[in-house]
């Protein structure tokens, strides 16, 4: 089923079965096909089946958390999860980037900025044309979304694939914190908003350091973040 | 031993007072009755001194009489003074005028002539071999009973001083160390830490201070319960709030791109989110008004009979029923309008949960010392590992159309507010029972 056409089918988990009747009824005049899982159980074996191409996951469910279920979908898919956290929590917003969702919302939440959420998390899962960019070690395919580090694939989100992207096609200087909020979350930056840097943080995790020790992505104070050059004579060492 | 604390203090001030008056008392007693018996034996040797004081003149002219005196004044705690048959004071000396006047009273008559504030002048005649008469009269030294500290060895004041030091430390800080700790536990509290509680150290003494220990300790149990119960239900609230709004605003972004046809139909959906609001927040408010509950002479029976007939009322449109067994009359103390809303809310969730066509069977127990309500209902029951959970606030089935959540800790809240007690158990053969304990300790004044 993995190779059926999965544009605009979306996996809604949350516990409000009413909210996700009303989020089919909004979303489907948006030419989207929703299906709706009342709890983790439902939701995780259609999450991870690669029928949908987003999933819109809610944390604050019974029995099993949206945390849980992320982690458990995180074990096996890449497929994008948009959260839906408390308002006001600003702990839970960092723990979903950091599990691997794509981006986040408060809930209750205006229904237009799901959408246009929902519109630009899609946008960036679409295969772009472009070649691959390699710096050192690290190669990053947008045609195929594919990152190598050494001959080895590196499972990467959406958000984490396009980050990496801007930062390599820039390696050497820093790109600041608005300008990678524009081009990676397609929203504008927001002085409190920290998804880009745990965004940072977990491609930093993923990739490890440079093949030398050092750090592959400099945090460089006011300017933002820069994707270090390797010293040539490195470049190919796994 | 409630009067632990108060019996210490009074005791060991009383005593030391005690202690220290009869000291003083028995030392003054003793002074003086010393005193007299020197007084006696000075006055028995006055007529030996007397004879002896002649013969030595005689022999001996006034300056042997003179060495004689001394002599006597050295030996005895006395002065002595000799005066001739005119009142002259034979060794030259000059006599006081109460001496003087004392030892003329002698010359003119024979016997002891006594005088003075204590008696301490004596005075008696006698005669030399010319039969001249002379008087010798006795001043008898009486030291005045004060505290000369020169007297004192320095040893004995230094045990005083170390003795009554210590058990005045001792007591001072047997009072003052708890108080110190409570100090401490309260500020503590104060600070935000409301884990605080008193070292059980305290609550071993069995006096005052250890009643005031558990009550502290009480209390700060009493009030991080309700603080964290305020926090977790606040917690619970906003998110109660939130789905209900997250419903509001997305059926109003569907009604906004809906066609005007459709629009009521879709208008209905945004109604009742509204009313679920509604009715949320007047649950919480039902809530927070139990605390403070004004006691009036409560009819249970009757409370239950009402209570009963409305839900049966309603249960008839969905085809199930409420049957009620109640005592005649069920009088206790309590709020009416909390105990209503107890019944109430516990009723109306056995109806919800009951199959169709069955019913909700309600009892009523009267005793003397409490009153018993039985809700059962023909539902499917509680899990029993949620039974504990379910008076919990917003503990429900994930279904919102089931109410906000908080009806049975609306329940719970009032029984509570009545020292009552609340419990469920599903029941044999199926369904949830809830049962309601009320005391009637309270009832019936007349």
């Amino acid at each position: 089923m993995g190779s059926m056409d999965t544009a605009g089918r979306l996996l809604v988990i949350d516990d409000d079965i009413e909210l996700g009747r009303l989020l089919r009824t909004f979303l489907s005049s948006r030419s989207y096909a929703i299906e709706i899982a009342e709890n983790g159980q439902q939701g995780i074996p259609k999450a991870i089946s690669g029928d949908f191409a987003l999933i819109v996951l809610d944390v604050m469910m019974p029995d099993m958390s949206g945390f849980d279920v992320l982690r458990r979908i995180r074990s096996v898919s890449m497929t994008p999860v948009l959260m839906l956290t408390a308002r006001g929590n600003a702990q839970d917003r960092v723990r979903g980037l950091e599990l691997g969702a794509d981006d986040y919302l408060p809930k209750p939440f205006e229904p237009a900025e799901l959408a246009a959420r929902i519109a630009a998390i899609l946008r960036r899962v679409r295969p772009r044309s472009g070649s691959p960019a390699v710096v050192g070690d690290v190669s990053v395919d947008p045609g195929t979304r594919i990152v190598r580090r050494g001959g080895e694939d590196v499972p990467l989100t959406t958000a984490e694939f396009d980050l990496l992207l801007v930062l390599l096609r820039a390696a050497g200087s820093a790109v600041r914190r608005p300008e990678l909020a524009r081009e990676v979350l397609g929203r504008e930056f927001s002085p409190f908003d920290r998804s880009i840097d745990t965004h940072i943080w977990n491609l930093r995790k993923k990739l490890g350091p440079l093949p030398g020790g050092s750090e592959r992505i400099k945090g460089v104070r006011g300017a933002g973040y820069l994707y270090v050059c390797p010293p040539p004579g490195h470049g190919d060492a796994t | 031993m409630k009067q632990g604390l108060f019996l210490k203090i009074f005791t060991s001030f009383w005593f030391t007072v005690m202690i220290a008056g009869i000291l003083l008392e028995a030392t003054g007693w003793y002074a003086r009755r010393s005193a007299r018996v020197q007084d006696r034996v000075l006055t028995g040797e006055l007529a030996a001194a007397a004879r002896t004081a002649v013969d030595t003149l005689e022999r001996s002219g006034p300056p042997g009489l003179s060495g004689y005196l001394v002599r006597l004044q050295r030996t005895r705690p006395v002065m002595a003074y000799f005066l001739d048959d005119r009142g002259n004071e034979v060794t030259g000396r000059r006599a006081p005028p109460a001496v003087r006047r004392e030892g003329l009273l002698a010359l003119l008559e024979s016997g002891i002539h006594q005088s003075g504030a204590y008696g301490e002048i004596v005075a008696l005649q006698t005669l030399d071999a010319r039969r001249r008469p002379y008087a010798l009269v006795f001043v008898m030294q009486r030291r005045a009973i004060t505290w000369d500290l020169a007297d004192f060895p320095p040893f004995r004041l230094a045990a005083i001083f170390v003795i009554s030091g210590v058990f005045c430390f001792l007591i001072a800080r047997h009072v003052t160390r708890p108080l110190e700790r409570l100090q401490a536990a309260a500020s503590a509290i104060a600070g935000g830490h409301l884990d605080t509680r008193v070292n059980s150290a305290l609550l071993l003494r069995g006096d005052e201070i250890a009643g005031l220990a558990r009550d502290f300790n009480r209390m700060a149990e009493q009030i991080q319960g309700l603080v964290e119960g305020h926090k977790q239900l606040l917690a619970n609230v906003s998110h109660e709030l939130r789905s209900p709004l997250a419903r509001l605003m997305v059926a109003l972004s569907v009604v906004e791109e809906s066609p005007p046809g459709e629009i009521p139909g879709k208008m209905e959906r945004i109604r009742l989110e509204t009313r679920r609001l509604d009715q949320l927040i007047g649950q919480l408010l039902a809530l927070s008004s139990i605390d403070g509950l004004e006691l009036t002479k409560v009819d249970l029976s009757v409370i239950v009979q009402d209570v009963a007939d409305d839900a049966d009322y309603e249960a008839h449109a969905r085809n199930r029923r409420v049957v009620v067994a109640a005592d005649a009359a069920c009088v206790t103390h309590g709020s009416e309008e909390a105990l209503r809303s107890a019944v109430e809310n516990v009723v109306r969730n056995a109806v919800r949960y009951t199959a169709e066509g069955t019913g909700v069977e309600i009892s009523l127990t009267c005793e003397a010392a409490r009153a018993v309500l039985r809700i059962r209902d023909h539902g499917p029951g509680v899990p029993e590992g949620m039974l504990r959970n379910i008076f919990l606030p917003f503990r429900k089935g994930h279904d919102p159309s089931h109410g906000a959540g908080l009806g049975l800790a609306i329940a719970q809240r009032a029984v509570l507010a009545h020292s009552g007690n609340i419990r469920a158990f599903n029941a044999q053969g199926g369904g949830l029972v809830v049962e309601i304990e009320l005391p009637m300790a309270v009832a019936i004044g007349q």
